[in-house]
């Protein structure tokens, strides 16, 4: 298991360092002169070029690279272009809202979306698994604006059940101040006992997160369904049927952990798209989230603020990978000794 | 002759596929005595399997027809019985081995998790006293270590071990009946010789009938004391292992035993028989087996044979028995 764990690391800091060279150099190719952008658009050929000194543009692109990892492992991402703010800290600003979106959309689709595929498959080409099935084409295949904007006209315009998008009423923020410990008004607001603001930060997360929760939910069930159905035409499962097991059990234990693998690899991969993967969620919902912050970034042309997300959901794919890698192991005992 | 433990009786077990329904089984007539092994042996696709299966009730339901029957089991009807109540037969009063111990067990559970749960559902036991029970059903199939083999993956035993272990497995609650489907074959030979013997020695011990299904001849011969020959899903002909291997009586019978090879005999070429098993979607009038046979005549293309007797205990469904 240790070396197995060893290896998967190296491969991890090798795919990131890897990214980290692709997306360098992609930015620098870019036909846009940052050091111009940096000192607005009335600047002098003079007043550029001290800028370009100053960001240290006019050396060698390998040197550019290599002072950039320097002062990346130091902690120092950057200046964002844009906001003249360090990128590091930008992306502290952001992260919070983002993560509270990714991991209550994920949990959702996961709780949803893996029970959802198990009775598809158990009941295949019954009446559950076909309307379970149009659910989860329909779930994957609807534009995330379109089912945005119809949860905010259905929940909001008609049934004055849900706020219509931000992450806290303005009125409840001024008048319930919550101390910060880790960005998110959810998290805590939970740790410091403060109802009000939990129950008001709850009820304007459930929209963006069913939202964002669309997607990989028809994602996770049809991934599920088809590798039960696999599963479920094993010689052990008939060997369990034939000593008497209940359904339920073979379903649910002997089935489900030989089928469970590839839904695992999709939430990770999933978690770490969404991360700044949903500027479409955050326009339409005014969720302060890390889209929005990339998507700027990008149109500012902006290359500290686009390597700084970058270089982020790189580490968290690395991470997720490396976790999706060790649950596999958990599950299934060949992996190790393969 | 004793009471029957397990007598089938005009059982048609098909198949609902995309052109049609197959017929897979159609037994007239077959019994297993207590305490017998009786071998079912028979080409690929003569409906052995689906025979085992059909009793156990496994078929899928959607998919498979069963009419006709009885299938009774201590005189109890099968066909009749609940879900629920077959499920408490299953593994407990009858059992089965599969064909491929690698297969047969969960790659991602250690062999101890089924075996324990098993004897717990079954015999009502805790967890704690099914291991031990388990431990002793290991150390029975006469495998070293129990304690380390109930705590290992499917992966880390050889072929022969997970053999032992699904053996292990399905005499766990001392069945009353046991199917052993072709439980050697997928082993190499050495292996199989060690299987083979294992049976052999636990059929004293257990107390149990066994249907051991294999279209192996030469293991029928060693481990059986009666055959049934089945030919398209139909038992054609049944007796003591003696008289079969001696004196078959029906013509596909002399022909599959013609059909072995063997050692130190130069021939020029394995005698075949000529023709295929027939498409058993369309069972054509008469004798299944006549457009094959060397000895049929106008009768044979008409008339279906039944069962009727040639000798002691030996019964062959043939118009013209040898």
């Amino acid at each position: 298991m240790r070396t197995y764990l060893i290896r998967r690391l190296l491969l991890g800091v090798l795919v990131f360092l890897g990214l980290t060279l692709v997306t360098f150099f992609i930015a620098r190719v870019v036909p846009s002169d940052p050091a111009a952008r940096w000192v607005g658009p009335r600047a002098t050929v003079e007043q550029i070029a001290r800028a370009r000194a100053k960001l240290g543009l006019d050396k060698p692109i390998h040197v550019q690279y290599g002072r950039y990892m320097a002062d990346l492992v130091q902690g120092d991402w950057g200046t964002s272009i844009v906001t003249h703010q360090p990128v590091l800290r930008d992306i502290k600003t952001y992260l919070p809202a983002s993560l509270e979106l990714t991991i209550s959309g994920m949990i959702l689709a996961v709780i949803v979306g893996i029970p959802l595929g198990v009775i598809s498959a158990a009941h295949k080409d019954r009446a559950v698994d076909h309307l379970s099935r149009a659910f989860s084409i329909g779930a994957v295949s609807l534009p995330t604006f379109w089912v945005a904007m119809v949860l905010q006209l259905v929940f909001f315009g008609y049934l004055r059940l849900l706020p219509v998008g931000g992450e806290l009423d303005l009125a409840i923020k001024l008048a319930y101040p919550v101390h910060q410990i880790t960005g998110s008004y959810l998290v805590d607001s939970l740790i410091t006992g403060n109802w009000v603001v939990f129950a008001n930060a709850l009820l304007h997360l459930i929209l963006p997160a069913v939202t964002l929760a669309a997607y990989p939910l028809g994602l996770i069930t049809r991934m599920t369904r088809s590798s039960m159905l696999e599963v479920l035409n094993e010689d052990y499962i008939r060997v369990a049927r034939a000593y008497g097991m209940t359904e339920r059990r073979i379903t649910y234990l002997y089935a489900l952990k030989n089928a469970i693998g590839p839904t695992v690899t999709v939430i990770a991969l999933t978690v770490a798209y969404s991360l700044a993967g949903t500027f479409l969620i955050e326009a339409v919902f005014n969720w302060p989230g890390l889209g929005h912050y990339a998507a700027d970034a990008v149109l500012a042309a902006d290359y500290p603020a686009i390597m700084g997300v970058t270089i982020l959901v790189a580490i968290f794919y690395v991470a997720l990978n490396l976790a999706v890698d060790v649950v596999q192991a958990i599950l299934d005992p060949r992996i190790k000794a393969a | 002759m004793p009471e029957a433990i397990l007598e089938i009786r005009d059982l048609k077990v098909s198949f609902r596929t995309f052109s049609g329904r197959v017929q897979a089984v159609d037994i007239q007539s077959l019994a297993v005595l207590p305490q017998e092994i009786l071998g079912l042996v028979g080409e690929t696709g003569s409906g052995k399997s689906v025979t085992a299966s059909t009793v156990l009730r496994l078929l899928p339901e959607r998919k498979a027809i069963v009419e006709g029957g009885p299938v009774l089991f201590k005189g109890q009807d099968l066909l009749a019985k609940t879900e629920a109540e077959m499920r408490k037969i299953r593994g407990r009063e009858i059992a089965m081995i599969f064909q491929d111990p690698m297969s047969s067990l969960n790659p991602v559970f250690t062999v101890g998790e089924p075996l324990t749960r098993i004897i717990a559902i079954h015999q009502g036991v805790s967890l704690k006293e099914a291991r031990e029970r388990a431990l002793a059903a290991l150390g029975r199939v006469r495998l070293p270590n129990p304690d380390k083999i109930l705590g290992s993956y499917p992966h880390e035993l050889s072929g022969g071990m997970r053999q032992r272990v699904m053996i292990g497995m399905a005499l766990s609650s001392n069945p009353d009946l046991l199917f052993a489907d072709e439980p050697t074959t997928a082993l190499d030979v050495t292996i199989q010789a060690q299987i083979l013997r294992l049976i052999d020695d636990l059929r004293h011990e257990i107390k149990a009938s066994i249907v051991f299904i294999t279209h192996n001849l030469g293991v029928i011969a060693k481990v059986s004391d009666r055959v049934a020959v089945m030919y398209a899903g139909n038992v054609i002909e049944v007796g003591p292992t003696r008289d079969i291997f001696h004196r078959p009586a029906h013509p596909y019978t002399g022909l599959l035993l013609k059909a072995i090879p063997r050692l130190g005999e130069t021939r020029d070429k394995l005698p075949v028989i000529e023709g295929a098993v027939p498409v058993i979607r369309r069972p054509e009038t008469g004798c299944y087996f006549h457009p094959r046979c060397p000895r049929r005549d106008d009768a044979c293309r008409e008339a279906r044979p039944v069962l009727a007797p040639i000798g002691p205990g030996h019964y062959a469904a043939c118009g013209k028995p040898a």
